[in-house]
């Protein structure tokens, strides 16, 4: 599923090159459910970055589905973001001037999948998530926790190989981040992978397989059900 | 579908700030529209009512006759066969100096007929123009523009007075109003102008019985110029037994001075008038580009999630490329409408000196053009620049 090898990734800043990743090395297999946990400044956004395909690596061997991506243009990893990949930000990152149902639409609308079946996926994806009956309101018209629904169902519309979450509760009060995290319970459940990402250690543990990441350097903490 | 859809979506959010950007584009597209429009319009209205006064001819000069001369009843018979051809004369010149008691001046004398009234739409001012009996009977009269009566004879009002051609005496049986034959005056420069009969002046020159080597015809009421002049070459062709190839022997054209010159002038006016649009047009661009520019910038976060859920380079490109060609075409819409409205206002107030303007589809087309390609242009730069930016820097952009 996702192997990353000896992945390194530096920036420039000033004088000083910082190591936000130091040889990082992760295998996440079908259907995990895996939490990364650090501080800030851990290198965990940069992580993200990368198994989100969103940056590459200077150094190091990524893996998506068996496929190395490093060295793809940046179109191609459009692609593979659009088709493998489901995110869900912290702050949701959802469209404001389109509705819930367009915005889980579009990744659909740049896989040019044909109208009558987006829309039928977009109904399924609102329905997955509890709101149908929100479809045809913007962002600002629903409440936060509805908002990272949208973004969960957006991501999930395209049936991703991974579901990439970058502290999805992070804006949420807690009953809301509960109902968030219950969730993507239900849909690793479901058998989907996610890797989520967090500063939290309660958030964290609601995944079975626990990764620390402090300097650019990863580490088990827990592996609860070895498969 | 959906693009464009979304093109107008996105230019709706911000209708207020649409329309100020518009406005250098549709200020453009009424400044073309409308002031082409109007000097085409104008032309037209004016080039009508000029060629309703005529003065328009086809000549034709024949420079070897092959022993098949042109005749006055050639003349005749096309006249009366040919329903393209309402008129023929002779034209023949001759430059001598003409005689009035004392006074003298250099003349150039036409040998017509009749017909040359019609063909140059002449007008009189006192008296008649030369007659059909005139030419059977080679009389000595002539007529004269007002302008040769003043200078030779001293007065306007000087019919039965006598002219002296190369020693034979013409009597003034008709004056013509001046500025009816302008054409002819320019030609004639200083020298003073009469028409004497065709027959009259084949015995001043003693070239009695030679054929007619200049002669000119006039187009029958719904035939245009054109058509005259293909007919008269079959015909020519028809009489000298000649064939397309050997087309030496005459030499046939038509006149159409005020046309040509009111096209000139048109064509000049759409020249510089067009430019001027065209200049406004790249400044409304260039508002748009800026428009653009802005509007990427504040939907930084807006492209990074939509290059995070997998929009290409491409598809950000055209997204944005779109939305700038769409308020482009608005504004040439809005444009067009202004134009037309304009151009129906001015019609209004012109409509008592019988010159309407109309809205030329030809100008219409080239701005809805003209406009599309300043969309493209103008909107590439900013398209290009969110195309660019990184999924991650966008993303994180404003928080």
């Amino acid at each position: 599923m996702i192997e990353l090898r000896d992945i390194t990734k530096i920036y420039q800043i000033g004088e000083e090159r910082v190591h936000a990743l130091d040889h990082a090395n992760l295998h996440v297999r079908p259907h995990e459910f895996v939490s990364i946990i650090g501080p800030s400044g851990s290198g965990k956004s940069t992580l993200m970055n990368i198994i989100g395909c969103l940056d590459v690596a200077d150094a190091g061997e990524y893996l998506l589905d068996g496929t190395p991506i490093e060295d793809y243009t940046e179109n191609q990893l459009a692609e593979i973001r659009n088709r493998k990949i489901g995110f869900v930000f912290q702050s949701f990152n959802l469209i404001p001037k389109l509705t819930a149902e367009e915005n889980v639409e579009l990744p659909l609308i740049y896989q040019k999948v044909k109208k009558s079946e987006r829309q039928q996926r977009t109904a399924e994806a609102l329905e997955r998530v509890g709101l149908s009956n929100r479809a045809k309101h913007l962002p600002t018209e629903l409440s936060g926790g509805q908002q990272q629904r949208v973004a969960v169902a957006r991501a999930l519309v395209t049936k991703p190989s991974l579901i990439l979450a970058d502290e999805p509760t992070g804006n949420l009060d807690s009953k809301t981040s509960r109902e968030i995290l219950q969730l993507f319970q239900e849909l690793h459940a479901q058998g989907n992978t996610i890797v989520l990402i967090t500063h939290d250690n309660d958030i964290a543990r609601q995944a079975k397989r626990i990764v620390h990441i402090l300097d650019g350097r990863l580490t088990e903490l827990t592996e609860v059900t070895p498969e | 579908m959906t693009s464009l859809r979304m093109a107008l979506r996105s230019i709706g959010a911000n209708k207020l700030r649409a329309v100020l950007t518009m406005l250098g584009i549709i200020i453009g597209v009424i400044a073309l529209v409308v002031l082409v429009s109007m000097v085409d319009s104008a032309t037209s209205s004016i080039t009508a009512e000029v060629t309703a006064l005529g003065n328009s001819q086809v000549n034709v000069y024949v420079f070897e006759d092959k022993g098949r001369a042109v005749k006055l009843k050639d003349l005749q018979k096309w006249v009366d066969n040919e329903p393209c051809i309402a008129a023929a004369s002779p034209g023949v010149e001759y430059n001598t100096t003409g005689k009035h008691g004392v006074k003298n001046a250099p003349f150039i004398v036409y040998g017509v007929t009749q017909d040359v009234y019609k063909i140059q739409s002449m007008q009189l001012m006192q008296g008649r123009f030369l007659a059909a009996s005139d030419l059977e009977n080679s009389s000595r009269v002539c007529v004269v523009p007002e302008k040769t009566a003043k200078d030779l004879i001293g007065y306007t009002d000087c019919l039965g007075e006598e002219i002296s051609l190369d020693g034979l005496h013409f009597r003034i049986v008709g004056i013509l109003k001046d500025e009816q034959e302008s054409m002819a005056s320019l030609m004639a420069g200083n020298r003073k102008i009469a028409y004497i009969p065709y027959t009259s002046m084949m015995r001043l020159t003693k070239e009695n019985g030679a054929g007619i080597r200049n002669f000119y015809i006039g187009a029958a009421e719904g035939y245009s110029l054109k058509d005259a002049e293909d007919r008269m070459n079959e015909l020519l062709q028809e009489h000298f037994k000649t064939d397309n190839s050997s087309y030496d022997n005459y030499y046939i054209s038509s006149e159409n001075y005020i046309e040509e010159a009111m096209g000139r002038i048109s064509g000049f006016l759409n020249i510089l008038l067009g430019g001027i649009a065209a200049i406004s047009l790249i400044v409304g661009g260039i508002g748009i580009m800026n428009i653009m520019l802005v509007t990427v910038t504040e939907r930084t976060r807006e492209i990074g999630i939509r290059k995070a859920i997998g929009a290409s380079r491409r598809t950000i490109l055209v997204q944005f490329l779109i939305e700038a060609v769409v308020l482009c075409m608005l504004g040439c819409a809005l444009g067009i409408f202004a134009s037309w409205g304009l151009l129906q206002i001015a019609s209004a107030i012109t409509a008592s000196a019988s010159i309407s303007f109309h809205l030329q589809g030809k100008v219409v087309f080239l701005s809805v053009l003209f406009c599309f390609m300043i969309g493209v242009i103008f909107g590439l730069y900013p398209a290009n620049k969110a195309a660019k930016m990184k999924p991650i820097d966008a993303l994180h952009y404003g928080g």
